[in-house]
């Protein structure tokens, strides 16, 4: 990539002075992505295409788009990242839609409480859902306490588990994205909406949620593709037992050392998430609702 | 009884946005609320239409007591300063929304809707949404949705704040002109004082949760029941004066000036009061008659009038206003003046 | 509230959101809670009542350096990011070049891309490049991660930036260079600490590069508590994470106090 020549908005090369300040400027943090970055990535999906002595090929893709087991896992880690989605849709509308609509000043302090725990390291998060999982824990014992089961639960190493975390992860993204949807329709329409004689669940329904529709899609395409491409929940609650996608492309990577397979795997992840944040992209700028 | 308000009151913990407040409307009366921002206006209006909790009180439509159905179940027509339009539904959509609660169905809808949308002269732009709308054509939609349901009552919270000034004038007439056809009851909200004169039946002027003064536009503005509401409503001089003979209705104004207010009883003698004058009740009268000597500050020219700002021997400053007419006339700068003030405009306040 | 809360729909919602936030809270509390517990083993709700494993924690000098790695990391991370996200942000507002799109969006594009794809993809190439091996490594590609917060704080206020300030400055006679501190860097300061602190707290808590990255020896606390927690429930972790969390509410609670944003 070549910065051609930059020049600056007025004055352009005020006495035939090359503008050697914005090249300065940019230098660094454009090597930066070149040799860290672009050029790592690169390597990357080109590694998927080729096997171990570097010859062009397509039997990794074939090996994963026909082998059973990476089938399984292509599949566990979608229902992770549906399963996922939904469970942060069901509890953030309420949570956000009240904190959106909230006047009293708690609602600050309560928005603050609910980002807390996006600063709190996700691996930390996740052994307190280790803790809470396991096998005669608090959540075991919750379900038996309730009549929901007879014995003891394992959902530890289990992706039933895995989603309880992962949803727990992501859920103040969620959140975040939903209450600046809420923020943006004037509680006037849900007033107007009853005057006009709609209870308040239909003006709910007909006004608030029909407006907020686009936000609530591009939040969901957020937290799904953060779910299929985060690591560390499904690595510590799932373990092998329960693998998907990202804990078996690091034990290609780390343990097994077949880059080229990892590669495979990181590209389709990769792709697909391209994928949803282009749909995301497409809904910020074109789709969404004027006001 | 159309509306009654009665002894309506509305506190958030200790404080009182509106304090016992009583208002009835007849059938077919258009009323203003009308004071400045802060006043309890909105609330007042917020509780009738059912969107504020009443703390007391009573709030009756049609006779019968509203005060704790929600506002679903009114049958309140509301127009939004805002005009709170759905964004997503079109104009004929935004005006069937209120008949669709109503389970009314085509081809009942679509009558009433093309009723009203020619009524509000939106003929045409049914299919468009919203923001395809001039700011004038949102206000006829936001008033067109209102009243498609026939509500009992049509209330509008500023209708014409986000008018440029030219649409205002000819909006507020149509809209009067609607109102009184449909022989609709409605209750306004507006800080603006020319709004309020130009449209309303009565204005009801509201002053820190409570009504000043309720009457028509020439009660108020040439009989104002307090300071607040004279020097609200239009601009109003005030000239210290001394109470002579409240049985002859006599003050006396610095400078030895004696003026008889036949218009209102007064306070004892000797009490010293303000005595309210509007600045075209102040006549400048030849120099040898017995009036408020002044000096000429400074005169603007406005058109229809000419404003005159002068300074009194006691140091307050007056406004007086003569027909622009008279300009050549008029006494050139530094030069003294003598007011004459109509002794049946004026009105006296305690201090 | 456009309607009661007391209804039974301000009611169902009422009850959603509580769980949602209990959902949200308890899994932090119990990192806290447990280590509380007089057991061997980790459970909640603890039972007992001693501080033994949070003084074990602070006594801990393994867990202590990875702490302090940790920090000494995130605090390059951090600079290097405020630095070289504001000389990109600043060059690409003021200077009207083509590709300046472009750019900005390949500097933002690692907020889209799985970091776990880019963790793969620099241990591959880590390897096999022979570049010295060390935590430099970790630190260039947080750094690439740290970057976009960076520039999307800075960025949109740049744009907004009033240019006839730093005109009318230099019409003042101050030189370009010293107009550029004295007019621009006060007005952007709080988006670029705002940003540089996003940097800190991504890098500080980041897991999934480092894990990639680790050098032996030389472990970042999350790493640490990652493998020590998969072997199994040692109360002298869970202290650690507890610490941790009440170290990141005091930062919170210190960012708010300065009314620094952050996320979202």
């Amino acid at each position: 990539m070549t910065t051609a020549l930059p020049m600056p908005a007025e004055n352009a090369g005020r006495g035939g002075k090359i503008p050697l300040v914005p090249v300065l400027l940019l230098a660094p943090a454009v090597l930066l992505y070149l040799v860290f970055f672009v050029w790592p990535q690169l390597a990357l999906l080109m590694l998927g295409f080729q096997d171990r002595g570097g010859a062009f090929t397509l039997d990794l893709y074939v090996r994963f788009l026909s082998d059973s087991y990476y089938l399984k896992l292509l599949w566990r880690t979608l229902v992770m990242g549906v399963a996922t989605t939904m469970i942060t849709i069901l509890l953030g509308l309420p949570l956000a839609y009240l904190l959106a609509r909230a006047r009293s000043r708690w609602a600050t302090l309560l928005l603050i409480i609910t980002t807390f725990p996006l600063l709190v390291s996700a691996v930390v998060r996740s052994f307190g859902w280790m803790v809470l999982l396991y096998r005669n824990g608090f959540v075991s014992d919750l379900l038996q306490w309730l009549s929901l089961t007879d014995g003891p639960t394992q959902l530890m190493y289990t992706l039933p588990g895995t989603i309880i975390a992962l949803a727990q992860v992501l859920l103040p993204i969620m959140v975040l994205s939903l209450y600046a949807v809420f923020r943006s329709i004037p509680p006037d329409l849900e007033l107007a909406a009853m005057s006009l004689g709609a209870r308040p669940t239909t003006a709910l329904w007909l006004v608030t949620i029909k407006l907020a529709k686009g936000g609530i899609f591009s939040g969901s395409l957020l937290v799904f593709s953060m779910a299929i491409s985060s690591f560390a929940t499904p690595s510590l609650v799932g373990g092998p037992r329960a693998a998907v996608m990202a804990t078996s492309i690091y034990d290609l990577t780390v343990t097994v050392l077949d880059w080229n397979f990892a590669a495979v795997q990181a590209t389709v992840l990769l792709v697909a998430v391209l994928l949803l944040s282009l749909i995301y992209g497409r809904l910020l700028n074109g789709g969404g609702i004027k006001t | 009884m159309e509306i009654e308000l009665k002894n309506l009151t509305k506190s958030y913990g200790a404080t009182k946005v509106v304090t016992g407040l009583d208002l009835s409307l007849d059938k077919g009366e258009m009323v203003a609320l009308l004071g400045p921002s802060g006043c309890g206006k909105t609330t007042t209006l917020r509780m009738v239409a059912g969107f504020v909790d009443v703390t007391a009180g009573e709030i009756r439509l049609k006779g019968r007591d509203v005060t704790h159905v929600p506002s679903y179940k009114r049958d309140c027509g509301l127009v939004f300063q805002n005009y709170a339009l759905f964004p997503h539904l079109s104009v004929f959509e935004n005006i069937a929304f209120g008949l669709r609660r109503r389970s009314v169905r085509p081809p009942e809808l679509t009558e009433r809707v093309t009723k009203v949308l020619s009524m509000m002269q939106l003929d045409g732009l049914a299919q468009r949404y919203p923001s395809q709308l001039s700011g004038g054509q949102q206000q006829r939609v936001a008033v067109a949705r209102a009243l498609v349901i026939n509500p009992a009552i049509l209330l509008l919270d500023e209708p014409f704040s986000n008018l440029d000034a030219k649409l205002r004038d000819s909006t507020g007439y149509e809209l009067r002109r609607i109102q009184r056809d449909l022989g609709l009851t409605s209750i306004f909200v507006t800080h603006d004082q020319s709004e309020a004169m130009g449209i309303a039946d009565r204005i009801a002027v509201m002053n820190k949760g409570v009504i000043e003064q309720l009457g028509s536009a020439d009660e108020i503005y040439n009989r104002p029941a307090t300071r607040f509401i004279a020097s609200f409503i239009g601009k109003a001089n005030f000239v210290p004066a001394t109470v002579i003979s409240n049985k002859e209705h006599i003050v006396e104004l610095g400078g030895g000036i004696r003026l008889q207010l036949t218009s209102q009883p007064l306070p004892a003698d000797g009490t010293a009061i303000d005595v309210m004058m509007r600045p075209e009740h102040l006549a400048i009268g030849n120099p040898e008659d017995a009036g408020l000597k002044a000096r000429l500050e400074d005169v603007t020219f406005q058109g229809s009038t000419a404003r005159i700002r002068a300074s009194t021997e006691t140091g307050g400053d007056l406004l007086i206003e003569v027909p622009g007419t008279s300009l050549p006339t008029l006494p050139s700068s530094g030069s003294t003046i003598n007011l004459l003030p109509d002794p049946n405009s004026t009105r006296a306040f305690t201090k | 509230m456009t309607f009661r809360l007391l209804s039974p729909l301000g009611l169902s919602l009422l009850i959603l959101a509580s769980l949602a936030m209990i959902y949200l809270l308890v899994p932090i509390a119990v990192v806290v809670v447990s280590p509380f517990g007089d057991t061997g083993f980790i459970a909640f709700p603890p039972q007992g009542l001693t501080l033994k494993w949070y003084a074990a924690a602070l006594n801990d000098g393994r867990y202590l350096t990875g702490f302090l790695l940790s920090l000494r990391l995130a605090s390059i991370v951090a600079l290097i990011s405020a630095s070289l996200g504001m000389c990109a942000a600043y060059a690409i507002t003021r200077y009207d070049f083509p590709g300046a799109k472009a750019l900005e969006a390949l500097f933002l594009s690692p907020l889209i891309l799985p970091t776990l794809v880019m963790a793969v993809a620099l241990t591959a190439y880590f390897t096999r490049s022979g570049l010295p091996t060390g935590t430099w490594r970790l630190v260039a590609a947080q750094s690439i991660i740290c970057i976009p917060y960076v520039i999307r704080i800075v960025l949109p206020l740049l744009q907004r930036f009033d240019r006839s300030l730093e005109e009318a400055a230099l019409s003042l006679g101050a030189t370009p260079i010293r107009s550029f501190f004295l007019v621009l860097v006060p007005v952007i300061r709080p988006a670029l600490i705002a940003g540089a602190a996003m940097a800190f707290i991504t890098s500080f808590d980041e897991v999934v590069l480092a894990l990639f990255l680790s050098v032996p020896g030389q472990t970042t606390l999350p790493v640490m508590i990652y493998s020590s927690v998969q072997l199994g429930f040692e109360p002298v972790v869970a202290a650690v994470a507890g610490l941790l969390v009440c170290l990141t509410g005091v930062v919170m609670v210190i960012m708010h106090f300065f009314g620094l944003r952050t996320r979202g």
